[in-house]
């Protein structure tokens, strides 16, 4: 994106930002099928180091999470405050690497490639959740440092974890991203919140990255009221002002989300 | 300032009152006296004695007259009252004064005009730390407005609460059997009248309760949840309705409300309307969807009409607490709404929440409950809410480089310039130019306020809403009567596009876009933002889009280029080597070559160009038309200079390209072509030109490097361009190349130093 559009949107925009990294993995399992009608076709394929019978249809674990994003985005969209001062970008780890799929910016300079780009997300490879952690963390400063430079003035971001399995990448980037986030939660500076997907998540590991607030496992594979839960959430801290405190709506997490 | 020679242009001596004189003495001759007088001052006793050595020297001169008239009494301060009262009806009389006591005296003598008509005028003026004169802030509007125990003498007794330093506080909750709903009655009460109303449909619900239509028109009724019904609230309301408040818009209780069983349910009020200002004026993009006709008259209208509203109330002690964006709805900008007067707090009832970028410095610095708020701790809020809509929703306390905003606050760390004050950290983008239009006046009250040194920075001292309403009214004249958009007419505009005119320069209209710059920012009459646009094509080769920018078209009289760069670049690039059939040797064909044999519909040749040039012996089927037309280096004729590759020899603007991409800036925009113009006319044809360029080209690369991954990359590119480029390109235009040589190996040394490269570490580099 062309540097002087993003340094005008930064400059004329007087809204408090919302700085929110979506960090998703899309390894090899997020493509196990979770619902919808399937058709055995007698293959099977090692992924993840696991076996996986082949099938035709079905929707899967990926397909539910990017209708979330997208309904995620959709509601941030409709909102005319959560509009102007939520800015979104996205980190996913799977394949061998972790990778910035969209990179922040106003949502509505995001739209023309938003859809594509998370829509031909794909399900394989490894966890690297480590080396996606870091890098979103990265994202991250990156963005307050160009909230700083403009004089915008922003919330302490989010960071919005969300894996199905356990992390395979590299140990040391692994424990480097853990005590980096546990780091800035400790001083407020990053409101951290883990997600595990599917009975396989490695919930005491998505602990570990979040000294504040325990994981939370979804319930079924609700990633649309966890998505309409996160927005509202973005929604009412973007009407709040700064240096307020924000509370989040427990109660509402119920719906979509539980304690181990 | 030296007075001595305009003294003696005019042929004129200063009068000196003799007993001012006596009194410099005094201070000249006697320490103590100094130290008892003005024990503040240490610096006094030696002022006084070169004060007298001025004035003996000056009145050998004869350049001071020392009088002594009996009229005058024993006290220098006297003397200047009795002048004036003499004087007055003669002559407009300048009073400069260090003394704030006297200055008040002199006012006040100014304005006295009941008596009689005077003709002539009273100024009074300070003289600042830099030298300038200054005016008095009027201590007696300050004294008014800024201490809530001085109550306004008009109001009367049953429209005003009392002042109280006590907070109430009353445990406990009233019982309550029903929460009435839409479609009940229910009891307004007030001073033992009672009437039946209905609630209607409900409008809204929030975390105290629900607001309801009535059947009573014009007015709604709030009715709490059962966990709000306190009995604070209850006695809270109750003492709000002792008073007569009717300010149309101020939607303040007008009525108890009670259930069936007579329980105290909530208020009645008048009905609100409009858009809150937090989704509305404080958001750019809101601003112009929902009030897409304003300009500044408007915005400037708008705060006349809070002021109104916000004076009104603190006339009559009410203090409005939680002064925010979202509880004050906007109809038009005379018509405005403050709901949420509940939470207002009145005489020992506090309201007990606030927004921290509205909350003043002290009550942060405190760091507990919002307790009782003095009227001082509301004038910051009154401020902050003003400056957020003159600069449509930005904060006072926002800036580049910054705490958060409430560390901000707390140090007075206001960003924004008055004069020659500047911190240079005021945010980028509109915002400067928002606040270079605001009235001198506001803009010295905001900067006052909001700076930790100002003269109103402190709790007592903020001005309070009827100062600020008079301001404003001023502002909106000044505005109505089409005054300042005759001076500039980007004052009326809620955005302007640039600074408020200086009367120093000169302007001019860019005689493509019509818009006003400095004359000498014009380059034959057009500005820098037209000479980089013009017309768009596409490439002839690659299809990409390209401008002909009015820079190459009217300064340069430049063809427009046929391709673009990279196309012309790749022209120069290898497309194959073959080998000479004759000598053996390997030749290069270029893409360039290519096309043009292409476009003869010719195969490539297959002799180098030696070989070629040589008369043909052995051959019999001469090709000597395709020897003619071989071009031996494919130059071009699209380019009026050769457009050198940034990265093979335009070493000296290597960091100019850099920032201009990163600016966005096509390569060949006005700024690019104006430098390498420099550099290959004029720097290589000096003494030192070329090895200078040498030097450079050894260098620039690696601070381009380190540049692109320096932390500080976005605060340098932006201070290269605004400190380095735009002062050469200023020097360029004006013949001042040997400044911008100079100011370049700055620039060059600035990135250096910051970047922490040297000259052995470049060699090595280059080495690699």
């Amino acid at each position: 994106m062309n540097d002087l559009l993003r340094k005008q949107d930064l400059e004329t925009n007087p809204m408090t930002r919302v700085p929110i990294c979506l960090c998703l993995d899309v390894s090899g399992s997020m493509g196990r099928i979770v619902g919808g009608e399937t058709r055995k076709t007698g293959r099977t394929v090692e992924v993840d180091g696991r076996t996986w019978d082949v099938v035709e249809g079905g929707i899967t674990a990926l397909q539910e999470l990017v209708g979330g994003v997208n309904l995620f985005y959709d509601n941030l969209l409709e909102d005319d405050v959560a509009r102007y001062s939520a800015e979104i970008c996205i980190v996913t780890f799977g394949g061998n690497s972790a990778e910035v799929v969209l990179d922040f910016a106003n949502l509505e300079r995001q739209e023309g490639e938003r859809q594509e780009k998370i829509s031909s997300l794909q399900a394989r490879g490894e966890t690297p959740m480590g080396e996606a952690v870091n890098m979103a963390l990265d994202c991250l400063e990156e963005r307050k440092k160009s909230y700083k430079d403009s004089g915008v003035d922003y919330f302490q971001p989010w960071l919005v974890l969300m894996t199905d399995g356990e992390p395979n990448g590299d140990v040391a980037e692994l424990n480097r991203a853990i005590s980096r986030t546990n780091e800035l939660a400790n001083n407020r500076k990053l409101t951290v919140f883990p997600i595990g997907i599917g009975v396989e998540a490695d919930m005491s590991c998505l602990a570990k990255f979040s000294p504040k607030r325990p994981p939370l496992r979804l319930k079924g594979m609700n990633f649309k009221g966890f998505f309409e839960w996160l927005s509202s959430s973005v929604s009412r801290t973007s009407q709040s002002m700064p240096g307020s405190k924000i509370k989040l709506d427990v109660e509402g997490i119920k719906s979509w989300g539980e304690l181990d | 300032m030296n007075i001595t020679p305009i003294l003696e242009r005019e042929k004129k001596a200063l009068i000196l009152p003799l007993t001012v004189y006596k009194e410099l003495e005094k201070l000249a001759n006697s320490p103590d006296y100094c130290k008892r007088k003005h024990p503040d001052n240490p610096m006094l006793n030696t002022l006084a004695i070169r004060a007298c050595k001025v004035i003996i020297i000056m009145q050998r001169a004869h350049l001071i007259d020392i009088f002594a008239d009996p009229d005058d009494g024993d006290f220098a301060d006297n003397v200047f009252l009795h002048v004036f009262t003499k004087k007055r009806m003669q002559f407009d009389i300048l009073l400069i004064t260090q003394d704030r006591g006297l200055a008040n005296e002199a006012m006040n003598l100014g304005k006295d005009t009941r008596a009689v008509k005077v003709p002539k005028k009273i100024l009074v003026r300070r003289i600042d730390k830099n030298g300038f004169l200054k005016k008095f802030f009027d201590s007696k509007q300050q004294k008014n407005s800024s201490s809530v125990e001085v109550v306004s003498e008009e109001i009367p007794i049953n429209e005003r609460f009392a002042f109280t330093k006590e907070i109430v506080q009353i445990e406990g909750n009233l019982p309550v059997s029903k929460i009435p709903t839409a479609g009940e009655d229910v009891i307004a009460v007030r001073n033992n009248t009672q009437r039946q109303i209905r609630l209607l449909e409900e409008l809204g619900a929030g975390g105290e309760g629900s607001v309801y239509k009535t059947n009573m028109a014009g007015f709604v009724a709030k009715i709490y949840k059962p966990e709000k019904i306190t009995r604070m609230r209850y006695e809270k309301l109750q003492l709000m309705l002792t008073k007569d408040i009717n300010c149309a818009g101020v939607c303040f209780p007008v009525a108890l409300i009670l259930n069936q069983r007579s329980e105290f349910v909530g208020y009645l009020m008048q009905a609100a309307k409009g858009r809150d200002l937090g989704k509305s004026i404080f958001m750019p993009m809101l601003l112009s969807k929902y009030f897409p006709q304003w300009n500044k008259i408007d915005t400037v209208q708008l705060c006349v009409t809070i002021l109104q509203k916000l004076k009104y109330l603190h006339d009559r002690n009410v203090i409005l607490g939680d002064i925010n964006p979202y509880n004050i709805l906007v109809v038009s900008p005379t018509e405005v709404y403050f709901v949420d007067t509940d939470s207002y707090q009145v005489e020992g009832f506090i309201c007990p929440v606030g927004m921290p970028i509205f909350t003043a410095p002290e009550l942060h610095k405190k760091n507990s409950q919002y307790g009782l708020r003095t009227l001082g701790n509301e004038n910051f809020a009154v401020a902050t809410l003003l400056f957020m809509i003159m600069l449509p929703g930005k904060p006072p306390y926002a800036m580049p480089d910054g705490g958060g905003i409430v560390e901000n606050i707390v140090n007075g760390e206001f960003s924004y310039p008055l004069g020659e004050l500047k911190t240079g950290k005021a945010p980028k983008g509109p915002w400067r130019y928002c606040w270079s239009h605001l009235i001198y006046k506001i803009k010295e009250t905001f900067y006052e306020t909001f700076w930790r040194d100002g003269a109103f920075h402190d709790e007592k001292k903020r001005p309070g809403s009827g100062h600020w309403l008079r301001l404003f009214e001023y502002y909106l004249e000044l505005l109505k009567n089409g005054k300042l958009e005759a001076q500039d007419d980007e004052s009326i505009k809620i955005f302007p596009s640039r600074l408020k005119k200086d009367k120093n320069k000169t302007y001019a209209r860019c005689i493509l876009c019509n818009k006003e710059y400095e004359e000498e920012r014009l380059e034959h009459g057009i500005c820098r933002d037209c000479l980089n646009d013009g017309e768009k094509y596409t490439c002839e080769k690659c299809g990409c889009e390209m401008i002909y920018t009015n820079y190459q078209r009217y300064i340069k009289h430049a063809k427009r280029y046929e391709i673009c760069r990279d196309c012309f670049e790749k022209k120069n690039t290898i497309y194959q080597r073959i080998k000479c059939k004759d000598c053996g040797k390997t030749f290069e064909i270029t893409y360039g070559e290519k096309d043009f044999y292409d476009s003869k519909s010719m195969s490539l040749p297959v002799r180098c160009e030696e070989c070629r040039k040589k008369p043909r012996v052995t051959s019999t089927h001469s090709s000597s038309t395709t020897q003619r037309n071989v071009p031996t280096q494919q130059k071009t004729t699209t380019y009026t200079s050769p457009p050198e590759s940034s990265s093979k020899k335009s070493g000296w603007c290597f960091i100019t390209t850099a920032v201009c991409e990163y600016l966005g800036k096509p390569d060949d925009c006005f700024e690019l072509t104006t430098l390498r113009d420099f550099r290959d006319n004029w720097l290589a044809n000096q003494i030192g030109g070329k090895e200078d360029i040498r030097e450079y080209y050894r260098i620039a690369p690696l601070i381009v490097e380190r540049l692109a991954i320096s932390e500080e990359k976005h605060c340098l590119y932006g201070r290269i361009y605004s400190e380095y480029i735009e002062p050469c390109l200023e020097d360029i235009l004006h013949g001042r190349n040997e400044c911008c040589r100079k100011r370049y190996h700055e620039m060059v040394d600035m990135l250096r130093q910051k970047l922490s490269i040297n000259f052995i570490e470049s060699e090595d580099h280059l080495d690699e």
